[in-house]
């Protein structure tokens, strides 16, 4: 069973990812801040990380770097309110860029395919 | 004749007295004689002829002598008779002579030698004696008559004596008298000339007298009012007299004051004329009369006004200059201000007096036709013989060239300050027609001002400045005599007094001259670059009807205003009110002033670019600050829809799992709450957005702050408490009122207040404080929080930047904003986990909107 790593300040937003995506039939750890989301992705090793980029404290583009120094199989999914951040050159190492919605659809069915790829492969 | 009636005639009884002395040389014959007469009471002295007989007689006192003179007589006794005849003492003896007989020849004899009575021998004794007492009788008498006559001779001759002395006295004087005099009759015949008169006609008296006085004096002498006053003498009796007659005498040209007494003598009227040579005299007082002329002509001809004050300050004497000044020229004011300085309260002519020293005094006066004069006093003290100062000489003198001349150098250097530190145009076009209309270095009535409008090559009216009418130049003239104010005083005025925009101006403004039309003579100033002086107008080809009829001026002058060459504008003036006339110099002033004008103009010109160029840059400025601000509002919108992004997100999936499993009341219920919170959440962010970008300029009004500070912090100790914040509060009380907004600073206040609550969230102590620091209120809200990190510092106040889970980012953006548009600031001064101070500082005298 794939594990996912939902990284997002915003309570609410924790709450519904972790359901919506443990409904999906993965197992999901949450994380309000870049640093948790260091600590988590050490400990529990997920296949994938959903990470918000605008945090307090450090912001998701530095997770993102400093996940990937830790393990560059982690897929990561950038999302995010900004449509803005895909201009930042560190997002192409990111697996996929979702934009914030309340439909999950897109960010559901991008996780599905990159986990889906990375089994495969 | 009884002896008592002898007496009687004797006055005294003659027996007694009568003492007779008898000279007889026959002895017998003087016997009986002797015999005779003194039976008859006589003292009997007889002797005979001899020498010492005549002396007995002389020595002593007989009334009567009796002689022998029988024939042949004896010569003795002749000699007797005759020397008691020729005797003056003796004369009146009588003397009786015995003759022989009574023969004719005998008695003639006896007569002849002297004899006063005879008897003829033989008498009888009683004819002796009778006759004795006759001649007695007689020779009393006529040695009483004698003593009389004598005595009378001898007070006559007196009188002749006392007479001629009178008479030598007066020749004396008559003829040591400088004065001609002359006796005239009615001829005019000279009776009497002394010695003055002689040497003044050269003659002598001989030749003078009995000469007609006409015959002496030159021919014309007498024609005229000499010839007069002689008439009126002679006619009518009258007294005249002649002042400085001059040509009397042929000899020199002397000069004579005459005099004519008309005088009566033995019933005859004369004339009495004095000539006084007063040549000298005349002379010397032509000499005088003519040094006075001269003097006076000076004293006159001097500009310099003079008079003379007694003690009691009245002008005793005032020369020409002091009447054309005071009495024409300046008149009543004129006057007026003289006596004011006479009497003003230092009384000055008393000081003068008491002093003895010259004391000066300076003043001016505004001239009926509204220009002012300066003049300087002199008052010098007059001494009398004793050198006591008894009058005051007061010497006027007319300095206002001086002054004008300093005024116009004055006005040059000011201008030079003024004009160039002008550079707002309206101002600048004020200050340079007070200029040439205040004061006295130009003082023009009124001015005009024209300037260069480059865009259509026209001469354009920019300002006037002057009365509109005679009355209002009349009453500006009579206030401007009591408040005389500097010119200094008038251009810092300038800015104060809003220009009214009279008639004058208004006609002005609508003035526009094309620059290449030299039928008009503003255009033409500029296109010749030379002042032009129309002294007038009617006649004057420069001028045309219209611009007589525009500025109703008959005199003016107009001049370019040059700066690097180039005319930049016309300033015209006239003198419509005074009529002063208006002189080369004052064109040559105005001209040079109106060099520094245009320099002034041009810089104002060039300013009025820049400030052009400047609007524009802040145009541009303004137009980078709106694009900035866009660019703000594309953040912000990128910042709102990522806050938005969220909730929207967390609302649209809870929303969507409701409506999936509509059967989980339990998880609709939850979802449904975290829905409301995320709707509550975006109100939150809506209200954010817009404080910030709703125009908020403040509202300012005086408000107390402290009152503000404690109200905010009651209504926020409720939460302080609840989070375990110990509050103190610490006031200035001596702050006093300042314009502030007071709801923005609230604002403030609760947003550092929060930001604080923010950072203790375990507690600790908050501390909001007021002081007067300067000219500037402090608050500070200092906490004992976690500190904010070095790094993140200059990010604080930028819109959007939050450090809190649930923060927007806009509540110190919004608080700076809030304190920049009262004028103040804010500064901060944190230290990791020791806590944050924020400060404000607020101006004490707030903004005016």
């Amino acid at each position: 069973m794939a594990r996912l790593l939902v990284v997002d300040d915003d309570k609410n937003l924790q709450v519904l990812y972790k359901e919506e995506f443990e409904e999906e039939g993965y197992e999901v750890d949450v994380a309000g801040s870049g640093s948790e989301a260091l600590e988590i992705v050490k400990k529990n090793k997920p296949d994938l990380v959903v990470l918000d980029i605008s945090m307090p404290g450090m912001d998701g583009i530095e997770v993102l770097s400093k996940v990937l120094a830790q393990d560059k199989t982690i897929s990561i999914i950038l999302n995010t309110a900004y449509g803005t951040y895909k201009d930042n050159f560190m997002t192409w190492s990111a697996d996929a860029y979702v934009v914030k919605s309340g439909d999950l659809t897109e960010l559901k069915s991008k996780v599905r395919e990159i986990l889906d790829k990375k089994l495969k492969g | 004749m009884k002896e008592s009636e002898f007496g009687k005639i004797a006055g005294e009884p003659v027996r007694e007295r009568c003492r007779v002395f008898v000279v007889e040389r026959d002895a017998d014959a003087r016997g009986r004689i002797e015999t005779s007469l003194a039976a008859e009471g006589f003292k009997v002295e007889a002797t005979a002829p001899d020498a010492g007989a005549f002396d007995r007689l002389k020595a002593e006192p007989f009334d009567i002598a009796v002689l022998d003179l029988k024939s042949p007589v004896d010569p003795k006794c002749i000699e007797i008779c005759r020397r008691i005849k020729g005797d003056p003492d003796l004369s009146w003896l009588p003397v009786m002579a015995i003759l022989a007989g009574d023969g004719k020849d005998e008695i003639a004899r006896a007569f002849e030698a002297g004899a006063d009575e005879f008897v003829g021998t033989p008498f009888s004794s009683g004819e002796l004696s009778v006759r004795a007492k006759v001649l007695v009788r007689k020779g009393r008498e006529e040695r009483w008559l004698m003593e009389r006559a004598r005595r009378l001779a001898q007070k006559v001759a007196e009188r002749d004596d006392e007479l001629d002395d009178l008479r030598r006295f007066a020749q004396d004087i008559v003829s040591s008298l400088s004065s001609a005099l002359l006796v005239l009759d009615a001829e005019w015949t000279i009776l009497f000339a002394n010695d003055a008169f002689l040497k003044a006609v050269g003659k002598d008296r001989r030749e003078v007298a009995g000469r007609n006085l006409a015959d002496l004096l030159a021919p014309q002498a007498l024609k005229g009012p000499l010839g007069d006053a002689l008439n009126a003498a002679v006619i009518a009796g009258r007294p005249g007299e002649i002042r400085r007659a001059a040509g009397l005498f042929a000899a020199a040209e002397r000069i004579c004051d005459a005099r004519v007494t008309p005088i009566e003598y033995g019933g005859v009227r004369q004339i009495l004329l004095a000539l006084d040579d007063v040549t000298e005299q005349a002379r010397a007082e032509e000499e005088v009369a003519r040094e006075r002329a001269k003097l006076n002509d000076i004293v006159n001809a001097m500009n310099a006004s003079l008079c003379l004050i007694g003690s009691d300050r009245r002008i005793l004497w005032q020369n020409r200059t002091f009447g054309i000044w005071f009495g024409d020229s300046y008149g009543q004011p004129g006057l007026a201000a003289f006596r004011a300085q006479i009497d003003s309260a230092g009384n000055p002519v008393e000081e003068v007096l008491r002093t003895g020293k010259v004391l000066r005094q300076n003043w001016s006066v505004f001239t009926p036709t509204g220009q002012r004069r300066f003049f300087s006093n002199i008052l010098a003290p007059i001494r009398d013989q004793k050198g006591n100062p008894f009058q005051v000489l007061s010497l006027t003198q007319d300095v206002t060239d001086q002054e004008t001349r300093i005024e116009q150098l004055n006005l040059l250097r000011e201008l030079s300050i003024v004009l160039q530190g002008t550079l707002e145009q309206d101002k600048l076009f004020r200050v340079i027609l007070i200029c040439a209309t205040a004061g006295h270095a130009l003082g023009f009535n009124r001015a005009f001002l024209f300037t260069r409008n480059r865009q259509k090559n026209t001469l354009d009216g920019r300002m006037a400045v002057g009365p509109s009418s005679r009355e209002e130049a009349f009453r500006i003239w009579a206030e401007l005599s009591t408040k005389t104010r500097s010119l200094h005083d008038l251009l810092r005025n300038v800015e104060s007094s809003p220009m009214d925009g009279g008639p004058l101006h208004r006609m002005v403004r609508e003035l526009s001259y094309p620059m290449e039309d030299p039928s008009e003579i503003v255009p033409r100033t500029a296109l010749e670059k030379k002042a032009q002086l129309v002294i007038d107008a009617e006649s004057d080809p420069r001028v045309t009807e219209r611009f007589r009829r525009l500025f109703g001026t008959n005199s003016f002058v107009s001049v370019p205003m040059v700066a690097k060459g180039t005319v930049v504008g016309v300033l015209l003036a006239d003198n419509l009110y005074s009529g002063r006339p208006i002189t080369d110099e004052h064109v040559k002033l105005l001209t040079l002033f109106a060099g520094q004008a245009g320099l002034a103009i041009e810089n104002a010109e060039t300013y009025a670019e820049l400030q052009l160029r400047l609007q524009e840059l802040k145009r541009a400025q303004d137009a980078l600050v709106h694009s900035e601000k866009l660019a703000t509002v594309g953040k912000m919108a990128a910042h709102v829809a990522h806050e938005i992004r969220n909730p929207l997100a967390t609302i649209g999936g809870f929303a969507r799992t409701m409506m999936r499993k509509p059967s989980n009341t339990e998880r609709v219920a939850r979802n449904a709450k975290i829905i409301t919170e995320e709707v509550a959440r975006l109100e939150n962010i809506l209200r954010a957005v817009m404080d910030f970008s709703r125009p908020a300029s403040p509202n300012l009004k005086p408000t107390d702050l402290n009152a503000a500070i404690e109200h905010v912090c009651r209504v926020q100790n409720e939460n302080l408490l609840g989070k375990n914040i110990r509050l103190f509060v610490d006031l200035d009380r001596s702050l006093p009122e300042i314009m502030i907004d007071e709801t923005q600073i609230s604002q403030v206040l609760i947003n550092l207040i929060q930001n604080a609550m923010d950072s203790m969230p375990a507690g600790g102590e908050l501390s909001v404080s007021s002081r007067r620091r300067e000219e500037m209120a402090e608050v500070s809200v200092k906490d004992t929080g976690v500190g904010i990190p070095p790094e993140v510092m200059d990010k604080i106040f930028s819109p959007f930047f939050t450090t809190k889970q649930n923060g927007t980012g806009l509540g110190l953006a919004v608080s700076k904003k809030i304190i920049d548009d009262h004028g103040g600031r804010m500064n901060l001064y944190s230290e990791i986990g020791k806590g944050t101070e924020f400060v404000i500082l607020l101006p004490l005298r707030g903004r005016t909107v």
